[in-house]
């Protein structure tokens, strides 16, 4: 498997603050990778190294074979990268900032640009720091596909715009998919849960699991239980089960290695008299939720990095 | 060159008001400048009939252009570096293919086309409106530029790359010029006997070098690697270097070496002897920091050989007493007296002790050895021009032109001249003052006397920094417009001063240079540099005139 971007016990510090804790991130050419987490998780600082804005204070990246630190124009040839907090030219009119980006790029292609103008209905002739946020987030987008780079990089490039807005980027994106591999980052897992095929989940500068999403949707199920009468939290349960509750005459737990052909069998053992069983499917943000809360009910971020690993192995 | 030529055409586009301003401020020194050597009605014909010009003021005028025009470069500098700002980590073209060589290039070729090029072509057309003709000072309008880059474009360059914004930047200049005007008066204000630095020998190109290394270190680190730590380092680095300066001078302890010692045989570029009877009596003044005393002693200097000039530039004193103390006055400079063949001339040798020093050495006789460091010049030309109406040519000086009590009068008063790039070498001016107004009906056998000059320096480089390439070149031709003829003339002491008798009762008369009056200007250049040694035996430091609440008192 060939990776678009490979970081081995990435560490980033700011003085005394540890950002990014010895992240290792593997992203396969061609995925569309999330990475998700909290607000100061360190999301934006990992993609500011990959993009060699930071310099790694241990650990390595790399970015398309290339050492994050040497990271430089040939390299950025090849990748798109559009930020929510990245300034813009704004005293350029829309199509001067694309015929100017266009001397920067050997594989600039005209008829995708047009393309792209039209799709987001771009008005070439306003000045940047005259349009709306969205319009100003399409002509990022417009100006970093257009030269169909082999990775493009999204630092939270969805957040705040109106869902109208929204849908249009990610279709946008999703039409270059196949020729790229996209990394973006979000907070928010229902904007990336559509389309993404990979999603790692960063807290506290610490990665705390990375996993296809079929795969993690897969393996996580909502289950829960009726017991003849009250029911009790059964002990000695496996360290998938998460949150684990009773209410009634019903046991629910969050399973995270889940497998409909052993689901019966589990239960059997720790909960004899269970009847009415239910696996439900979960969504991305209550499969964070869970992950999270399972290890903070613990305590702090430390805590959920050990639910998190408890749920990876 | 793709890429270059993008920057550069955006940076054009986007900085365009900040062009046309340094344009406009250039244009209009163009156009003021010459009016102020220029008689009303002369001058660039698109500026001849401009009621401005006509009017007094020019001059002040053409002073504001020259503060304004570094302020427009300034900001043209300051705008293209943070056109592609170098400190943040959000600016749009960190994750664009720049290549930071290609990044450079551009930003050089609009500095090359925006102020260079202005600059040179606005050089040029002074020279031009001077009389000069520019290609004859290619090596000068050249050597003004590398100036300009060393003193102005880079080290502003510099402090732009590790700044954010034009109005950091302009608090980094203040912070910068604060600390080095901090460090200067704290370094005056230090009790000190050194009261003047010796002449440039290393540190001027030194300074010039470190600052030049310096800036051009900032500018790469921040291109090449954006490493703001590294070039606040840089910069520090160079501060603190250059107020060192302010404590140590490097040219100090290479004085001895520069100008070395007579050889046996070679014979003295100047006698200076102590011939106490005939000279006047040495002075101590207390000085105003009461812990100091300012000795003066007078010198004679004599038998400078024919076709030669002896400048004095540097002094070194030192006092040996009885018991075998002794006390050293580190070299300083001593500036002002030129000596010619002829009569005799008066030097002083002024320095300052300590007060307590001074007490020690007071009571018995000492001995005062003074070592002087003195170039010896020889004369590389001279022109005889009898004095015309109009402007006139010097060989290797320049333009000058006779100059008149006012627009009313015809009578001359005295000459001026502008020299191209720099001031001239170092020249002797001399002229025939005639006493009245020249009218050979109203006086026919009027009074004379000789009026002199030393203008220039020892040692000229192709070109002095300055915004305009012009130089005025002041022409102190002694005047004895209130005084009377001069009792003795051919003793020449001082800054070209021709001594004339305090008071002889004769009353007060304009002078005047007439039309055709022989003006000579003789030129000289270092052809020696040599230490020579006085010993005074037996020297009583005098005694002390001391400051009273209305200025000086005797003892």
């Amino acid at each position: 498997m060939t990776l678009a971007i490979r970081t081995e016990a990435l560490v980033k510090r700011f003085g005394r603050t540890v950002a990014l804790d010895r992240v290792s991130v593997e992203v396969p050419e061609g995925a569309i990778y999330a990475l998700v987490g909290p607000n100061g998780a360190g999301k934006t600082t990992l993609i500011k190294v990959l993009m060699n804005i930071f310099c790694p204070t241990a650990g390595t990246a790399q970015v398309l074979g290339v050492d994050s630190r040497r990271v430089a124009a040939d390299v950025f040839c090849q990748i798109g990268y559009v930020s929510e907090n990245q300034q813009m030219p704004d005293w350029m009119r829309v199509g001067e900032m694309l015929r100017y980006y266009r001397t920067f790029y050997p594989t600039w292609d005209r008829e995708l640009e047009a393309q792209l103008v039209r799709q987001f209905e771009l008005p070439l002739a306003r000045k940047l720091k005259h349009l709306s946020r969205g319009m100003r987030m399409k002509a990022a987008f417009a100006s970093s596909l257009a030269y169909r780079p082999r990775l493009i990089l999204l630092d939270e490039p969805l957040s705040g715009l109106d869902p109208l807005v929204r849908d249009e980027l990610i279709e946008g994106l999703l039409d270059r998919a196949p020729e790229t591999t996209v990394f973006l980052s979000s907070h928010d897992l229902a904007e990336i849960e559509g389309f993404s095929s990979h999603v790692g989940f960063l807290e506290g500068g610490r990665l705390l699991f990375q996993e296809e999403m079929a795969s993690l949707t897969a393996r996580f199920r909502e289950v829960t239980v009726t017991v003849n009468g009250r029911a009790k939290i059964p002990s000695g349960v496996p360290t998938a089960w998460l949150q684990l509750e009773t209410v009634d005459s019903v046991v629910r737990f969050v399973h995270s290695k889940y497998r409909e052909t052993e689901l019966a069998a589990e239960l059997a053992e720790f909960i004899p008299d269970a009847r009415d069983i239910r696996a439900d499917a979960m969504t991305l943000r209550e499969i964070f939720l869970a992950i999270a809360k399972s290890g903070r009910g613990a305590g702090a971020s430390e805590r959920t990095a050990r639910a998190a690993a408890e749920v990876k192995a | 060159m793709k890429q270059i030529l993008a920057i550069f055409v955006k940076d054009a586009r986007r900085f365009w008001p900040e062009i046309l301003v340094s344009f406009a401020l250039l244009t209009g020194l163009v156009l003021v400048y010459p009016a102020t050597w220029r008689a009303p009605g002369e001058g660039l014909s698109v500026a001849r009939n401009f009621w401005l010009f006509r009017q007094g003021g020019m001059g002040f005028l053409a002073g504001c252009l020259v503060v304004l025009i570094p302020i427009s470069w300034l900001v043209l500098i300051a705008r293209a570096v943070h056109g592609e700002r170098l400190v943040g980590n959000t600016q749009f073209w960190l994750t664009r293919p720049y290549h930071w060589p290609r990044l450079l290039a551009a930003k050089l070729l609009y500095l090359a086309v925006f102020l260079y090029l202005p600059f040179f072509i606005a050089q040029c057309v002074l020279l031009s409106e001077a009389g000069f003709y520019p290609f004859h000072y290619l090596a000068g309008l050249f050597f003004n530029l590398f100036l300009l880059t060393v003193v102005g474009v880079l080290p502003l360059a510099a402090l732009s790359s590790v700044t954010s914004g034009f109005g950091r930047l302009t608090l980094t200049i203040l912070g910068v010029v604060l600390t080095i005007v901090a460090v200067a008066v704290i370094s005056n204000s230090l009790p000190s006997d050194v009261t003047s630095s010796v002449p440039d020998i290393l540190s001027g190109d030194l300074g010039l070098g470190a600052i030049f290394c310096g800036s051009l270190a900032v500018v790469i680190v921040m291109y090449a690697r954006r490493n703001t730590k590294a070039g606040w380092l840089l910069i520090g680095a160079l501060t603190l270097a250059m107020c060192a300066t302010a404590f140590y001078d490097p040219d100090r302890p290479l004085i001895e070496r520069y100008y070395p010692a007579l050889t046996a045989g070679s014979p003295l570029p100047v006698t200076i002897t102590y011939p106490a009877k005939v000279l006047p009596q040495p002075r101590a003044d207390e000085n105003p920091d009461r812990r100091f005393v300012d000795i003066s002693v007078p010198l004679a200097a004599s038998g400078v050989q024919q076709g030669y000039a002896v400048v004095p530039v540097a002094m070194k004193v030192k006092i040996a007493g009885a018991n075998e103390a002794s006390w050293e006055l580190p070299w300083q400079g001593n500036y002002g007296a030129h000596f010619l063949p002829g009569n005799w001339a008066f030097m002083g040798i002024n320095f300052r002790m300590r007060r307590s020093t001074y007490d020690q050495f007071k009571a018995s006789p000492v001995t005062l050895r003074i070592s002087l460091a003195v170039v010896e010049a020889r004369k590389s030309s001279e022109s005889a021009i009898p004095l015309p109406e109009g402007d006139f040519a010097v060989p290797e000086i320049g333009v000058c032109k006779p100059t008149r009590w006012g627009w009313w009068s015809n009578e001359i008063s005295g000459i001026a001249c502008r020299s191209a790039m720099n001031q001239p070498q170092l020249t002797f001016v001399s002229a025939q003052w005639t006493a009245g107004d020249c009218n050979p009906a109203t006086d026919a056998n009027p009074k004379q006397a000789a009026g002199a000059a030393w203008v220039g320096g020892i040692d000229q480089q192709p070109a002095e920094f300055g915004i305009t390439s012009v130089w005025d070149v002041p022409v102190p031709l002694a005047m004895p417009r209130f005084s009377a003829p001069p009792a003795k003339t051919g003793s020449n002491t001082g800054a070209g001063a021709v001594t004339f008798s305090a008071n002889t009762g004769t009353p007060p008369q304009r002078w005047s240079l007439c039309p055709g009056a022989p003006l000579r200007f003789t030129q000289y250049r270092p052809a020696r540099r040599v230490r020579e040694e006085i010993t005074i035996p037996a020297f009583r430091l005098p005694e002390i005139t001391r400051w009273g609440q209305f200025g000086l008192l005797a003892h």
